[in-house]
């Protein structure tokens, strides 16, 4: 029986080896609010991320999954600098992202870029989009004169598939699918190591988004650059992404090989995503019930209990933490799925 | 049930009624601008040249014609010195432009710094500016400006820092509010996480996106401006000697007022208009940046 | 140009032929919107219209439902035919009676579409007395009991609730309880899912699936995700750059689709279930959807479609109809020899 106690949990589940471009450990933020009611002041925490930890090896496309709630957005905020963690440390290159402040903050950025969801708001409007890569590429090469930054745009801008003629426009003249490019570039400007992508393709028309899942690859094939890419679609994130970890109300709950995890996932949380997720043209689709826990209130024990078909009375008492079920394949639950095949 | 519900349809006919008062408002609204630019046109042309419209001496008594009504030979009547109330209003135009015009802008970079460092930067320090702009919202306008105008004296300058004063709270707020839906915006985030340094986000991509709605503001500023320092004249509160400036007639015609009206009405009148001509222009250029920014 | 009548039994409860909806130019003359949409809605059946933004679905389908405004800048023609009778041929007080009786619509952002200061049992009360004029408290058993059809757990509670405290799930069968309420025959669902997330979205379409299936209740759904459609639809009707590529029964649409969009689409979407490792490039589509003022002559697939034949730049396909199905595109249909 595969039925396992949490112990002795891997601290960052395994990767491929060679020292990781970016190492989360017991990531946690939580957000409070003090509200004056009837009552007196009332205080709401709500756990966005309550403790995550993974790595991203060199040349790696690591995925996270996870509905809204889940913390996803704050996490990847986090890792960009975005926004400074309650506890726990974000390492790049052995550095951590979050206690460095000022110019030595600024001087680990380029390392960590980000392409964001909304290519609409992610530009500015008022700023043609080669002014708004040379100014990346300025800034970091201080030394470079005005022809050699123009030459490094165009590079970026051919890179990602555009005329160079498109660095004269504004955002507001490109379409979706050019702006997402150009966000790419800009991503690219500061040659790094690790993009951090929020849902790239979610906000595009469904016959551009598969243009731009095979730029990044491509990007990726060139540069050995790692991606750490919030997802949405499960098909398009088995497809880019060798490993994926599976977030519920600020936690990881199963991490492993993307084709593993979404073929064969143990948790039952991933089971209700998989087969809750239409396509292949699958007439039924299995339904969750109950609604989603709220981050502000974290149920006791394992936090999916609440919606968990196979859900006993140790769940309501004891927390899971991850525990290795197979080859780099940790799941964060007392009674884990049965394996396929045994 | 806001989508749910119907959106009315109306027969062929209604709807070339509707087409066609949909243009006639249009249209107004455009004669409205065309003739709020070209009074203002007017009235910086004799700002700038009062000799030309209304040549002579405006201050030159001539106790001869005291108190003369609006007709042929003073088109807006005399004062109870024989000063024409028409060359007085044109020499006096130039005080009023000159103060709305500093007063909007230096009111208005103050105001605007101040709500945009507010807005960006947030915590303690959007606290403490916004806390100290509340302070200056506490007083309305005039009282503010008196204030100022009271504790300083007298005198051309200190009534252009009291009137700036007086106008500063409206620029931060607005600045505060449109920083705070800029550094909200996605590619503030990126410039951040790009590594640029925040005086360049600040100056590059903040100010350009927030501008549009303070230039309005601005426009609107000049006429509340004019308003308030003709306010802080007619309180006795301005300048003294030289040209009197409108706030100035109008005080001295108060004591007329009953055998000559004309001494206080057609200085209220060109504040008005001046003021209504600047509003309509700053209305203008809202809708124009509006559609712009889309 | 249209379909075979009796292709689907009985007479369907929604035939639209011929569906066109225009724009005035500034410099005068007219600019298509939307054009040649052509489709039914069986009784008791599930339609999706599948399309990427500008296809023209969102438009086709307020056209249908008269939400265009007359009078307005938009120009709406076409055969749009209800349970018989003929839509545009109504007056506005008909229609207006037709809507949200026969006829209910539900919406994508289910927060925007409600009343943020009105309490969720009142809301839905308006709905319902506006079919059945009556008190309001005598409107609350009737409130209640369509909440709990559309699955919300503790109705009473719910009821009380201000919009905002409510998850986007709970909003969105709220909008259905509503649409409800006058017992139609067919709901409208402009991408009623796609702000929600995928758990939900599986809930939500199994409760239409049991409207359908329990009260035979017609759905005309709109969505961008060929998936949703894949799982729930009888027929899909597959619309590109403002016009109908294909109207297909969903057993055919993958693995036999006619037009090229569709096969390109599907072939271009990841799939799932792959082997171990990383996956090759994607199939994709090259080149963007063309803006209305912009189409290319012929079919306005034909700059991105693989099988282009000369024909296709020069004369836009019409749409064939053989039984229930219906493609628009010259390869397809055998048209001229390569």
């Amino acid at each position: 029986m595969t039925h396992l106690a949490g112990h002795r949990p891997p601290d960052v589940p395994a990767g491929p080896p060679g020292a990781p471009v970016v190492e989360i450990q017991d990531l946690v933020r939580h957000f409070t609010s003090r509200r004056l009611t009837g009552r007196g002041i009332e205080k709401s925490v709500v756990r966005a991320v309550d403790g995550v930890s993974l790595s991203v090896g060199k040349g790696e496309t690591f995925g996270i999954v996870g509905e809204s709630g889940c913390g996803k957005t704050t996490l990847a905020r986090i890792v960009l600098g975005l926004l400074s963690p309650s506890a726990g440390r974000v390492l790049v290159d052995g550095v951590d992202l979050a206690a460095v402040r000022g110019a030595s903050l600024r001087s680990l950025r380029p390392r960590v870029q980000a392409v964001f969801q909304d290519p609409y708001s992610s530009l500015d409007p008022r700023m043609r989009v080669g002014r708004a890569i040379g100014e990346v590429v300025a800034y970091h090469h201080r030394a470079w004169d005005r022809a050699r930054i123009r030459a490094r745009t165009t590079e970026l801008i051919e890179m990602v598939g555009l005329d160079s003629s498109k660095a004269d426009a504004y955002p507001g003249q490109l379409s979706g699918g050019q702006r997402q490019r150009i966000g790419i570039a800009k991503a690219f400007a500061t040659d790094p190591e690790l993009v951090v992508a929020d849902e790239p393709v979610s906000a595009l028309d469904v016959s551009v988004q598969a243009q731009v899942i095979n730029l990044l690859m491509d990007l990726q094939a060139e540069n050995g650059v790692s991606y750490l890419v919030i997802g949405h679609g499960l098909a398009a994130m088995e497809h880019i992404c060798d490993r994926i970890g599976v977030l519920y109300l600020g936690k990881l709950v199963e991490v492993g090989p993307a084709s593993v995890v979404l073929s064969a996932p143990r948790h039952h949380y991933t089971a209700a995503l998989v087969e809750s997720a239409p396509g292949d043209g699958r007439r039924e689709l299995s339904v969750l019930t109950g609604e989603p826990a709220s981050a502000r209130a974290v149920p006791s024990g394992c936090r999916f209990r609440t919606r968990c078909a196979a859900a006993q009375a140790r769940c309501a008492d004891d927390e899971p933490s991850l525990a290795e079920l197979g080859p780099g394949h940790s799941a964060a639950c007392f009674y884990p799925r049965l394996a396929p095949n045994g | 049930m806001s989508q749910t519900a119907e959106l009315a349809g109306r027969p062929a006919q209604d709807r070339r009624e509707r087409a066609q008062s949909v243009r006639r408002g249009r249209r107004q609204r455009n004669i409205a601008v065309w003739v709020s630019c070209a009074f203002l046109v007017l009235v910086a042309f004799a700002a700038a040249f009062p000799g030309v419209v209304a040549p002579g001496d405006p201050l030159a008594l001539h106790p001869t014609v005291v108190l003369q009504g609006p007709g042929a030979a003073h088109l807006l009547g005399t004062d109870e010195y024989g000063r024409s109330v028409f060359a007085l209003l044109v020499h006096g135009a130039r005080a009023a432009l000159v103060v709305g015009l500093v007063c909007a802008a230096s009111g208005g970079i103050v105001g605007s710094a101040m709500g945009m460092v507010a807005g960006f930067f947030g915590g303690v320090t959007d606290q403490s500016l916004m806390r100290l702009n509340d302070i200056l919202m506490c007083f309305p306008g005039i009282l503010l400006a008196l204030l100022v105008g009271a504790a300083l004296g007298s005198s051309l300058q200190n009534e252009i820092i009291a009137v700036s004063v007086g106008t500063v709270p409206v620029y931060a707020r607005v600045a505060r509010g449109e920083t705070l839906r800029v550094r909200g915006m996605l590619y503030v985030d990126s410039a951040i996480v790009a590594g640029l340094p925040r005086r360049q986000i600040i100056s590059r991509h903040v100010l350009p996106n927030v501008l549009a709605p303070l230039v309005v503001v601005a426009t609107l500023a000049v006429g509340v401006s004019i308003v308030l320092a003709a306010s802080l004249s007619f309180l006795g509160l301005g300048p003294v000697g030289g040209v009197p400036d409108w706030g100035s007639l109008l005080a001295d015609g108060e004591t007329n007022i009953s055998v000559a009206w004309w001494i206080s009405t057609f200085p209220g009148i060109a504040i008005t208009l001046v003021v209504v001509a600047t509003n309509v222009l700053g209305d203008w250029l809202r809708d124009r940046l509006d559609v712009a920014a889309r | 140009m249209t379909p075979d009548p009796g292709a689907r039994g009985a007479s369907p409860l929604l035939a639209v032929r011929a569906l066109r909806v225009s724009q005035e130019r500034p410099g005068g003359g007219r600019r298509d919107l939307v054009r040649e949409v052509s489709f039914e809605v069986g009784r008791g059946e599930i339609v999706c219209v599948v399309g990427e933004s500008g296809s023209g679905k969102s438009l086709s389908v307020k056209a249908v439902m008269g939400l265009l405004g007359d009078g307005g800048p938009l120009h709406v023609a076409g055969d749009i035919e209800f349970d018989g009778r003929d839509l545009p041929e109504l007056t506005i007080e008909q229609r207006r009676a037709l809507r949200g009786r026969d006829i209910a619509m539900v919406f994508q952002e289910p927060l925007a579409n409600l009343d943020p200061v009105m309490r969720i049992g009142a809301q839905v009360a308006e709905c319902v007395r506006r079919v059945e004029p009556q008190r309001p408290r005598q409107a609350m058993p009737r409130v209640l009991e369509l909440l709990r059809h559309v699955g919300l757990p503790d109705v009473q509670r719910v009821a009380r609730c201000y919009p905002h405290e409510l998850s986007g799930g709970m909003c969105q069968r709220v909008m259905i309880a509503m649409a409800l309420a006058a017992r139609p025959k067919l709901l409208i669902a402009d991408e009623p899912t796609s702000a929600l997330d995928v758990t939900v979205q599986a809930q939500i379409l199994d409760l239409l699936t049991r409207m359908r299936d329990d009260e035979g209740m017609s759905i005309l759904l709109v969505t961008h995700d060929l998936s949703v459609a894949a799982a729930i639809a009888d027929s899909v009707i597959v619309m590109y750059a403002g016009r109908t590529a294909e109207v297909t029964p969903t057993s055919e649409l993958f693995g036999r689709a006619r037009h090229p969009y569709t096969a390109a689409l599907l072939r271009s979407l990841p799939q799932r279930g792959r082997a171990a490792g990383k996956s090759g490039r994607l199939v994709a589509i090259g080149g963007t959807v063309p803006e209305p003022g912009q189409m290319p002559p012929g079919c306005a697939f034909a700059p991105r479609c693989d099988q282009a034949i000369d024909r296709c730049s020069q004369h836009d396909p019409p749409l064939e109809w053989s039984g229930g199905s219906a493609v628009a595109c010259w390869v397809a249909t055998g048209g001229e020899q390569p």
